[in-house]
Protein backbone atom coordinates (compact mmCIF):
# COMPACT_ATOMS: atom_id res chain seq x y z
CA UNK A 1 0.00 0.00 0.00
CA UNK A 2 1.03 3.44 -1.19
CA UNK A 3 2.14 5.63 1.81
CA UNK A 4 0.11 8.67 2.50
CA UNK A 5 1.22 11.70 1.27
CA UNK A 6 0.92 15.31 1.99
CA UNK A 7 -1.48 17.23 -0.19
CA UNK A 8 -3.05 20.82 0.04
CA UNK A 9 -6.88 20.85 1.56
CA UNK A 10 -9.78 20.67 -0.80
CA UNK A 11 -10.54 24.39 -1.48
CA UNK A 12 -7.79 25.50 -0.77
CA UNK A 13 -6.34 27.99 -3.28
CA UNK A 14 -2.58 29.98 -3.35
CA UNK A 15 -1.01 32.54 -5.28
CA UNK A 16 2.25 34.19 -4.75
CA UNK A 17 2.74 37.75 -3.68
CA UNK A 18 6.02 38.89 -4.41
CA UNK A 19 8.69 36.04 -2.62
CA UNK A 20 5.54 35.40 0.12
CA UNK A 21 2.27 33.22 -0.68
CA UNK A 22 -0.98 34.43 -0.03
CA UNK A 23 -3.68 31.11 0.81
CA UNK A 24 -7.02 31.11 0.72
CA UNK A 25 -9.76 28.42 2.20
CA UNK A 26 -12.82 29.18 -0.29
CA UNK A 27 -14.98 27.13 1.83
CA UNK A 28 -14.29 29.16 5.19
CA UNK A 29 -12.97 32.77 3.45
CA UNK A 30 -9.93 31.51 6.05
CA UNK A 31 -6.65 33.29 4.63
CA UNK A 32 -2.70 32.78 5.31
CA UNK A 33 0.22 34.38 4.50
CA UNK A 34 3.49 32.87 4.29
CA UNK A 35 6.90 34.62 4.57
CA UNK A 36 9.70 33.54 1.78
CA UNK A 37 11.01 30.59 4.09
CA UNK A 38 7.49 29.62 4.32
CA UNK A 39 6.74 29.67 1.11
CA UNK A 40 9.66 27.78 -0.12
CA UNK A 41 8.60 24.84 2.24
CA UNK A 42 4.87 25.32 0.32
CA UNK A 43 6.18 24.36 -2.20
CA UNK A 44 8.41 21.42 -1.55
CA UNK A 45 6.12 19.56 0.22
CA UNK A 46 3.88 19.99 -2.66
CA UNK A 47 6.71 18.61 -4.73
CA UNK A 48 7.23 15.61 -2.96
CA UNK A 49 4.62 14.67 -0.39
CA UNK A 50 6.49 14.80 3.26
CA UNK A 51 8.63 17.36 5.31
CA UNK A 52 11.29 14.52 5.05
CA UNK A 53 11.35 14.34 1.21
CA UNK A 54 11.18 18.65 1.13
CA UNK A 55 14.55 19.04 3.00
CA UNK A 56 16.23 17.52 -0.30
CA UNK A 57 14.94 20.84 -1.95
CA UNK A 58 15.78 23.06 0.59
CA UNK A 59 19.59 22.72 1.22
CA UNK A 60 20.35 24.19 4.79
CA UNK A 61 17.04 23.67 6.52
CA UNK A 62 16.88 22.83 9.76
CA UNK A 63 15.05 19.49 9.27
CA UNK A 64 13.81 20.31 12.68
CA UNK A 65 11.61 23.75 11.58
CA UNK A 66 11.04 22.51 8.97
CA UNK A 67 9.15 19.71 10.79
CA UNK A 68 7.52 21.70 12.58
CA UNK A 69 6.57 24.30 10.22
CA UNK A 70 4.31 21.41 8.07
CA UNK A 71 2.92 20.23 11.26
CA UNK A 72 1.60 23.59 11.57
CA UNK A 73 0.20 23.67 8.46
CA UNK A 74 -1.45 20.32 8.89
CA UNK A 75 -2.87 21.16 12.10
CA UNK A 76 -4.01 24.69 10.87
CA UNK A 77 -5.95 21.97 7.91
CA UNK A 78 -3.47 23.62 4.79
CA UNK A 79 -2.16 19.98 4.61
CA UNK A 80 -3.77 16.87 4.32
CA UNK A 81 -2.80 12.93 3.88
CA UNK A 82 -3.76 12.30 0.51
CA UNK A 83 -2.29 9.78 -2.27
CA UNK A 84 0.32 10.44 -4.95
CA UNK A 85 -1.28 12.72 -7.39
CA UNK A 86 -4.44 12.47 -4.90
CA UNK B 1 9.30 47.98 -30.76
CA UNK B 2 6.16 46.50 -30.38
CA UNK B 3 2.73 48.21 -28.61
CA UNK B 4 3.10 46.22 -25.62
CA UNK B 5 6.69 46.88 -25.28
CA UNK B 6 6.34 50.20 -25.70
CA UNK B 7 3.85 50.47 -22.92
CA UNK B 8 5.43 48.37 -20.59
CA UNK B 9 8.69 50.74 -20.95
CA UNK B 10 6.11 53.79 -20.35
CA UNK B 11 4.83 52.54 -17.33
CA UNK B 12 8.47 51.56 -16.17
CA UNK B 13 9.21 55.67 -17.00
CA UNK B 14 6.29 56.61 -15.37
CA UNK B 15 6.89 54.53 -11.78
CA UNK B 16 10.36 55.86 -11.74
CA UNK B 17 9.18 59.55 -11.91
CA UNK B 18 6.46 58.98 -9.45
CA UNK B 19 8.34 57.30 -6.90
CA UNK B 20 6.80 56.96 -4.19
CA UNK B 21 4.25 54.35 -2.70
CA UNK B 22 1.62 56.57 -2.29
CA UNK B 23 1.86 58.74 -5.95
CA UNK B 24 1.80 55.13 -7.14
CA UNK B 25 -0.86 53.96 -5.39
CA UNK B 26 -2.65 57.57 -6.33
CA UNK B 27 -2.33 56.36 -10.16
CA UNK B 28 -3.13 52.90 -9.46
CA UNK B 29 0.64 52.13 -10.29
CA UNK B 30 1.39 49.97 -7.23
CA UNK B 31 1.34 46.53 -8.07
CA UNK B 32 2.99 47.07 -11.24
CA UNK B 33 5.61 49.11 -8.88
CA UNK B 34 5.80 46.30 -6.22
CA UNK B 35 6.93 43.56 -9.04
CA UNK B 36 8.62 45.87 -10.84
CA UNK B 37 10.99 46.72 -7.48
CA UNK B 38 10.91 42.98 -6.51
CA UNK B 39 12.01 41.74 -10.20
CA UNK B 40 14.78 44.04 -10.05
CA UNK B 41 16.01 43.41 -6.89
CA UNK B 42 15.26 46.12 -4.98
CA UNK B 43 13.74 47.01 -1.75
CA UNK B 44 9.66 46.72 -2.20
CA UNK B 45 8.47 49.20 0.47
CA UNK B 46 5.49 47.79 3.28
CA UNK B 47 3.01 49.83 1.31
CA UNK B 48 3.75 47.87 -2.16
CA UNK B 49 4.44 44.46 -0.56
CA UNK B 50 0.74 44.92 1.34
CA UNK B 51 -0.73 45.53 -2.48
CA UNK B 52 0.59 42.96 -3.52
CA UNK B 53 -0.61 40.48 -0.83
CA UNK B 54 -3.96 42.51 -1.43
CA UNK B 55 -4.04 41.39 -4.71
CA UNK B 56 -3.26 38.21 -4.30
CA UNK B 57 -5.88 37.64 -2.11
CA UNK B 58 -8.24 39.26 -4.39
CA UNK B 59 -7.70 37.06 -7.48
CA UNK B 60 -7.87 33.98 -5.44
CA UNK B 61 -11.40 34.80 -4.31
CA UNK B 62 -12.50 36.43 -7.72
CA UNK B 63 -11.76 33.25 -9.37
CA UNK B 64 -13.79 30.99 -6.89
CA UNK B 65 -16.84 33.93 -6.84
CA UNK B 66 -16.52 33.71 -10.70
CA UNK B 67 -16.78 29.63 -10.56
CA UNK B 68 -19.81 30.56 -8.46
CA UNK B 69 -21.28 32.89 -10.25
CA UNK B 70 -20.70 30.85 -13.52
CA UNK B 71 -22.25 27.95 -12.04
CA UNK B 72 -25.27 29.84 -10.55
CA UNK B 73 -26.72 32.03 -13.31
CA UNK B 74 -28.30 30.56 -15.99
CA UNK B 75 -27.27 33.26 -18.96
CA UNK B 76 -24.23 34.58 -20.85
CA UNK B 77 -21.95 36.60 -18.42
CA UNK B 78 -19.76 39.15 -19.70
CA UNK B 79 -16.74 40.01 -17.37
CA UNK B 80 -16.16 44.01 -17.35
CA UNK B 81 -12.98 45.99 -16.35
CA UNK B 82 -11.42 44.32 -13.09
CA UNK B 83 -9.99 40.77 -14.02
CA UNK B 84 -10.82 41.14 -17.67
CA UNK B 85 -8.53 44.14 -18.06
CA UNK B 86 -5.88 42.19 -16.04
CA UNK B 87 -5.91 39.58 -18.06
CA UNK B 88 -4.97 42.08 -20.90
CA UNK B 89 -2.68 43.54 -18.92
CA UNK B 90 1.04 42.69 -20.81
CA UNK B 91 3.76 40.84 -19.02
CA UNK B 92 5.33 43.27 -16.40
CA UNK B 93 2.60 45.50 -15.82
CA UNK B 94 -0.56 44.15 -13.29
CA UNK B 95 -3.48 45.54 -12.57
CA UNK B 96 -5.31 45.92 -9.55
CA UNK B 97 -9.11 45.06 -8.95
CA UNK B 98 -11.61 45.11 -5.95
CA UNK B 99 -14.84 43.58 -7.06
CA UNK B 100 -16.27 41.46 -10.38
CA UNK B 101 -18.67 43.78 -12.81
CA UNK B 102 -21.00 41.62 -14.67
CA UNK B 103 -23.36 42.34 -17.52
CA UNK B 104 -25.99 40.13 -18.58
CA UNK B 105 -29.61 40.31 -20.72
CA UNK B 106 -31.82 39.94 -17.54
CA UNK B 107 -29.89 41.36 -14.33
CA UNK B 108 -33.01 40.25 -12.07
CA UNK B 109 -32.94 36.94 -13.05
CA UNK B 110 -28.88 36.65 -12.41
CA UNK B 111 -29.18 38.05 -9.04
CA UNK B 112 -31.84 35.73 -8.59
CA UNK B 113 -29.48 33.19 -9.31
CA UNK B 114 -26.40 34.16 -7.45
CA UNK B 115 -29.27 34.56 -4.04
CA UNK B 116 -30.08 30.90 -4.97
CA UNK B 117 -26.53 29.54 -4.87
CA UNK B 118 -25.93 31.68 -1.72
CA UNK B 119 -24.29 34.77 -2.31
CA UNK B 120 -26.07 37.86 -0.32
CA UNK B 121 -26.57 41.33 -0.27
CA UNK B 122 -25.23 44.00 2.04
CA UNK B 123 -26.93 46.38 4.22
CA UNK B 124 -26.85 49.97 1.72
CA UNK B 125 -29.10 52.74 1.97
CA UNK B 126 -28.43 53.51 -2.02
CA UNK B 127 -30.82 53.43 -4.11
CA UNK B 128 -30.57 51.23 -6.90
CA UNK B 129 -33.99 51.09 -8.50
CA UNK B 130 -32.89 52.86 -11.36
CA UNK B 131 -29.17 52.55 -11.38
CA UNK B 132 -26.91 50.64 -14.16
CA UNK B 133 -26.53 47.80 -11.86
CA UNK B 134 -28.13 46.04 -9.00
CA UNK B 135 -26.56 45.83 -5.38
CA UNK B 136 -23.61 44.53 -4.73
CA UNK B 137 -23.81 40.27 -3.79
CA UNK B 138 -20.98 38.96 -1.65
CA UNK B 139 -20.44 35.09 -1.44
CA UNK B 140 -19.82 33.94 2.24
CA UNK B 141 -16.33 34.86 3.41
CA UNK B 142 -15.08 36.19 -0.23
CA UNK B 143 -14.43 39.65 -0.13
CA UNK B 144 -14.88 40.52 -3.93
CA UNK B 145 -18.33 41.48 -4.51
CA UNK B 146 -20.01 40.94 -7.58
CA UNK B 147 -22.20 43.98 -9.10
CA UNK B 148 -24.75 42.58 -12.15
CA UNK B 149 -24.99 45.60 -14.45
CA UNK B 150 -28.15 45.90 -16.78
CA UNK B 151 -26.43 48.14 -18.36
CA UNK B 152 -23.30 50.60 -18.67
CA UNK B 153 -23.04 53.21 -16.38
CA UNK B 154 -22.67 56.26 -18.54
CA UNK B 155 -23.37 60.37 -18.37
CA UNK B 156 -26.56 61.01 -19.19
CA UNK B 157 -25.58 62.98 -22.60
CA UNK B 158 -24.32 59.81 -23.66
CA UNK B 159 -25.75 56.88 -25.96
CA UNK B 160 -24.77 53.60 -24.88
CA UNK B 161 -25.59 50.63 -27.02
CA UNK B 162 -28.76 48.59 -26.00
CA UNK B 163 -27.12 45.37 -23.54
CA UNK B 164 -29.00 42.58 -26.08
CA UNK B 165 -26.49 44.92 -28.69
CA UNK B 166 -23.26 44.63 -27.06
CA UNK B 167 -23.60 40.89 -26.09
CA UNK B 168 -24.42 39.90 -29.69
CA UNK B 169 -20.99 41.05 -30.60
CA UNK B 170 -19.45 39.75 -27.47
CA UNK B 171 -16.06 37.91 -27.45
CA UNK B 172 -14.39 34.96 -25.22
CA UNK B 173 -12.88 36.22 -22.31
CA UNK B 174 -9.44 36.83 -22.13
CA UNK B 175 -9.34 35.25 -18.95
CA UNK B 176 -8.77 31.96 -20.27
CA UNK B 177 -12.12 30.70 -19.20
CA UNK B 178 -14.13 29.66 -22.21
CA UNK B 179 -17.66 29.77 -20.09
CA UNK B 180 -16.96 33.48 -19.42
CA UNK B 181 -17.68 36.34 -22.27
CA UNK B 182 -15.93 40.10 -22.37
CA UNK B 183 -17.17 42.92 -24.57
CA UNK B 184 -15.67 43.16 -27.82
CA UNK B 185 -12.64 45.61 -27.13
CA UNK B 186 -13.93 48.36 -29.21
CA UNK B 187 -17.09 48.46 -27.17
CA UNK B 188 -14.88 47.76 -23.71
CA UNK B 189 -11.78 50.76 -24.72
CA UNK B 190 -14.77 53.05 -24.79
CA UNK B 191 -16.59 52.46 -22.05
CA UNK B 192 -13.67 52.13 -19.84
CA UNK B 193 -12.61 55.35 -21.30
CA UNK B 194 -15.53 57.06 -19.91
CA UNK B 195 -15.82 54.94 -16.69
CA UNK B 196 -12.32 56.65 -16.09
CA UNK B 197 -13.65 60.21 -17.04
CA UNK B 198 -16.81 59.30 -14.36
CA UNK B 199 -14.28 58.55 -12.10
CA UNK B 200 -11.23 60.30 -11.95
CA UNK B 201 -10.84 62.89 -15.04
CA UNK B 202 -7.17 63.13 -16.87
CA UNK B 203 -6.11 62.20 -12.91
CA UNK B 204 -4.68 58.69 -12.87
CA UNK B 205 -2.15 56.79 -15.20
CA UNK B 206 -3.43 53.86 -14.33
CA UNK B 207 -6.77 54.81 -16.23
CA UNK B 208 -4.47 55.05 -19.06
CA UNK B 209 -3.09 52.26 -18.94
CA UNK B 210 -6.31 50.23 -19.18
CA UNK B 211 -7.76 52.17 -22.51
CA UNK B 212 -4.17 51.52 -24.22
CA UNK B 213 -4.08 47.60 -23.37
CA UNK B 214 -7.53 47.48 -24.78
CA UNK B 215 -6.83 49.77 -28.08
CA UNK B 216 -4.07 47.08 -28.31
CA UNK B 217 -6.63 44.50 -28.07
CA UNK B 218 -8.55 46.06 -30.64
CA UNK B 219 -5.91 46.33 -32.94
CA UNK B 220 -5.10 42.74 -33.18
CA UNK B 221 -9.56 41.83 -33.30
CA UNK B 222 -9.97 44.45 -36.10
CA UNK B 223 -7.56 45.90 -39.24
CA UNK B 224 -9.33 48.75 -38.84
CA UNK B 225 -9.57 49.28 -34.93
CA UNK B 226 -8.68 52.85 -34.62
CA UNK B 227 -11.36 53.75 -37.25
CA UNK B 228 -13.56 51.79 -34.77
CA UNK B 229 -12.91 52.93 -31.75
CA UNK B 230 -13.20 56.47 -32.96
CA UNK B 231 -17.00 55.65 -35.04
CA UNK B 232 -18.12 54.03 -31.48
CA UNK B 233 -16.96 56.65 -29.40
CA UNK B 234 -18.95 58.81 -31.69
CA UNK B 235 -22.07 56.72 -31.73
CA UNK B 236 -21.66 56.60 -27.91
CA UNK B 237 -21.64 60.14 -28.00
CA UNK B 238 -18.49 60.46 -26.26
CA UNK B 239 -15.84 61.30 -28.88
CA UNK B 240 -14.64 63.86 -27.02
CA UNK B 241 -14.08 61.91 -24.13
CA UNK B 242 -11.97 59.30 -26.41
CA UNK B 243 -10.15 61.97 -28.60
CA UNK B 244 -8.94 63.33 -24.94
CA UNK B 245 -8.17 60.32 -23.55
CA UNK B 246 -5.93 59.44 -26.30
CA UNK B 247 -4.29 62.34 -26.19
CA UNK B 248 -3.35 61.98 -22.50
CA UNK B 249 -1.87 58.28 -23.68
CA UNK B 250 0.09 59.54 -26.69
CA UNK B 251 0.91 62.67 -25.13
CA UNK B 252 1.60 62.17 -21.46
CA UNK B 253 1.90 58.39 -20.66
CA UNK B 254 2.97 57.36 -24.22
CA UNK B 255 5.23 60.78 -24.55
CA UNK B 256 4.57 59.14 -28.81
CA UNK B 257 3.32 63.00 -29.52
CA UNK B 258 3.26 66.35 -28.15
CA UNK B 259 0.47 67.07 -25.41
CA UNK B 260 -2.24 68.18 -26.49
CA UNK B 261 -2.88 71.99 -25.74
CA UNK B 262 -6.25 71.04 -24.15
CA UNK B 263 -4.35 68.99 -22.03
CA UNK B 264 -2.00 71.11 -20.35
CA UNK B 265 -4.42 72.22 -17.62
CA UNK B 266 -3.99 68.58 -16.14
CA UNK B 267 -0.27 67.97 -16.84
CA UNK B 268 0.54 68.41 -13.00
CA UNK B 269 -2.35 66.17 -12.21
CA UNK B 270 -1.11 63.32 -14.47
CA UNK B 271 2.56 63.66 -13.95
CA UNK B 272 2.93 64.15 -9.93
CA UNK B 273 0.06 65.03 -7.88
CA UNK B 274 -1.67 63.00 -5.25
CA UNK B 275 -4.94 64.28 -5.42
CA UNK B 276 -6.96 62.07 -6.85
CA UNK B 277 -10.12 62.68 -5.65
CA UNK B 278 -13.22 64.00 -7.22
CA UNK B 279 -13.10 67.45 -9.02
CA UNK B 280 -14.05 70.32 -7.37
CA UNK B 281 -17.14 72.07 -8.19
CA UNK B 282 -15.47 74.15 -10.52
CA UNK B 283 -13.28 71.80 -11.69
CA UNK B 284 -16.23 69.39 -12.42
CA UNK B 285 -17.62 71.87 -14.77
CA UNK B 286 -14.70 71.86 -16.74
CA UNK B 287 -14.20 68.29 -17.29
CA UNK B 288 -17.38 68.38 -17.96
CA UNK B 289 -17.34 70.49 -20.48
CA UNK B 290 -14.09 69.31 -22.26
CA UNK B 291 -16.04 65.99 -22.37
CA UNK B 292 -19.86 66.75 -23.90
CA UNK B 293 -20.43 67.09 -26.92
CA UNK B 294 -21.60 70.68 -28.00
CA UNK B 295 -25.12 69.43 -28.98
CA UNK B 296 -25.31 67.90 -25.55
CA UNK B 297 -23.94 70.93 -23.84
CA UNK B 298 -26.51 73.49 -25.80
CA UNK B 299 -29.33 71.09 -25.69
CA UNK B 300 -31.69 70.78 -23.11
CA UNK B 301 -29.44 68.27 -21.27
CA UNK B 302 -26.79 71.61 -21.60
CA UNK B 303 -28.38 73.36 -18.82
CA UNK B 304 -27.65 70.61 -16.30
CA UNK B 305 -24.18 70.87 -16.15
CA UNK B 306 -24.12 70.18 -12.08
CA UNK B 307 -27.33 67.52 -12.61
CA UNK B 308 -26.01 63.56 -11.86
CA UNK B 309 -24.90 63.09 -15.00
CA UNK B 310 -22.46 65.93 -14.89
CA UNK B 311 -20.00 63.26 -13.85
CA UNK B 312 -21.92 60.90 -13.84
CA UNK B 313 -20.67 59.39 -10.64
CA UNK B 314 -23.04 56.87 -8.64
CA UNK B 315 -24.12 55.65 -5.39
CA UNK B 316 -20.93 54.46 -3.95
CA UNK B 317 -20.63 51.55 -7.16
CA UNK B 318 -17.44 52.55 -8.47
CA UNK B 319 -15.29 52.07 -5.79
CA UNK B 320 -13.21 54.91 -3.54
CA UNK B 321 -11.81 57.22 -6.09
CA UNK B 322 -8.93 56.23 -5.40
CA UNK B 323 -9.33 52.47 -6.27
CA UNK B 324 -9.69 50.88 -10.10
CA UNK B 325 -12.75 49.46 -10.86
Amino acid sequence: MAAALLAPAAGLRWRPALDELVLLDVATGRSWLLDPAGAAIWHAVLATGSAAAALDRLPGADPREVEDFVDGLVAAGMLVAGRPGG
Amino acid sequence: MGDRERLVRAVGDAIDRLGTPDALGGHGLDLTGAWRAHAAGDPVPDELRRSARNAALVELAADEVLDRARSAVRQPLVVLKGPELAAHYPEGLHRPFWDLDLLVADAPGAAADLVAAGFTAGATDEDYAHHHHLPPLSAPGLPVPVEVHRTLGAQTWARVPPTVDLLARAVPSATGRDDLLALDPVDHAVFVANHAWRSAPLGRLGHLVDVQVLRIAARERHPDADLRLRAAARAWRLGRVWSLTVAAIEGELLGSRPLDPRLWPFRSRLRHTNDHSLPTRRGEFLYAALARPLTARFGPLGRSVRGPGATGRSPSSDGPPNRPA
